[in-house]
């Protein structure tokens, strides 16, 4: 399935068929730890509630994971706000016309999930006010005999904390989040900001879990030469 | 960069651009023994690559700073009257029943 796929594409309604794990063993010990809130779970009484056409189920379902969506949103969409509003309004409606096609074989935020990314990945493919800048200049770059470059490389991770308020450097981060493509940038929120695991993001976007990783580390790779040039180091 | 550098360099199995793609399973901890141990036996040697591991792990620990916002009230509010409106206007039940028979 292809996240270029508009949310009006029946099969993205479809559940990925992917039984995550309750517990995550062996988790990025760098990614922030899971963000889903204990009890967030919307549980299979309020699902079938759903499925039966029960309005006050869809409010309260509504308030377990708006809060949730919208940042995934918003921050796929660079900030816009009104869009970010407008897909969170696609999804609700979406959930609650299409949750008979939920047949409880992933958690329920992963297909949740699904119609956030579709739904924002639309908007941005329409809208065509893409940000996106060309990654090459920001990327390392390695001689024929696969060395670095540019030597020395410098460490610059205690020069960015030290140079830089917080609220700084996020500025920086959340500039180059809008310059990466579309799709990068969904699975970097979905990874470094959301921590799900390669295999949720795979099945939140319709990538492979391959291309999840190919599609993570270049993004990253971006994000880490943007934060170089701006404190006025090579990328290399 | 002195020559010895270099000629252990060649005795590592990996270059710099192989470590760099590894980097990202070796942070999360999820390597074959085998590549872990050919890759940190590249860092070893090769103070550029342990440069680019550091610079490259506070990039994504920077990223996750950015972490999550309250929705606004008046959007929740918003989204909240427009789904009622959407549900009350076709009928919750005619709406769920076409969605089902068109299924």
């Amino acid at each position: 399935m292809s996240v270029e796929n508009n949310i009006a594409d029946p099969a993205i309604f479809a559940e990925p068929s992917v039984t995550w794990p309750s517990s995550r063993p062996g988790r990025d010990r760098l990614k922030p730890p899971p963000r889903r809130a204990k009890g967030a779970e919307a549980d299979g009484g309020l699902i079938a509630r759903l499925k039966a056409g029960d309005q006050e189920a869809l409010e309260k379902i509504f308030h377990l994971y708006s809060a949730k969506l919208y940042n995934v949103a918003l921050r796929i969409l660079g900030g816009d706000a009104p869009d970010a509003e407008e897909v969170i309004q696609d999804v609700f409606l979406t959930a609650f016309r299409k949750v008979h096609m939920f047949q409880g074989n992933s958690q329920f935020s992963t297909w949740l999930y699904r119609l956030t990314v579709n739904a924002a990945l639309g908007r941005i493919r329409r809208s065509k006010k893409s940000k996106e800048v060309a990654y090459e200049e920001f990327l390392p770059k390695f001689q024929a005999d696969g060395h670095h470059q540019a030597r020395p490389v410098i460490d610059w991770s205690d020069t960015l904390d030290e140079h830089c308020a917080r609220n700084q450097v996020q500025g920086l981060i959340a500039k180059a989040l809008e310059q990466l493509k579309a799709v990068d940038r969904t699975v970097i929120v979905l990874s470094d900001l959301e921590g799900l695991s390669d295999k949720e993001i795979a099945a939140a976007t319709g990538l492979t879990v391959s291309a999840v990783k190919t599609r993570l580390h270049r993004a990253r790779l971006f994000l880490r030469g943007k934060l170089a040039v701006q404190l006025g180091y090579s990328a290399a | 960069m002195p020559k010895t550098i270099t000629t252990r360099r060649a005795l590592s199995a990996k270059t710099c651009k192989q470590i760099a793609d590894l980097m990202t399973d070796y942070l999360a901890d999820r390597m074959r023994p085998k590549v872990k141990a050919e890759f940190e036996k590249h860092l070893g040697i090769c103070p550029d690559c342990v440069n680019f591991m550091k610079t490259y792990k506070k990039t994504v620990q920077s990223t996750a700073t950015l972490g999550m916002e309250e929705i606004p009230a008046n959007v929740r509010d918003n989204v909240l009257a427009f789904l009622r409106k959407q549900l009350r206007r076709v009928g919750a039940v005619v709406l769920y029943l076409m969605t089902h028979l068109a299924a």
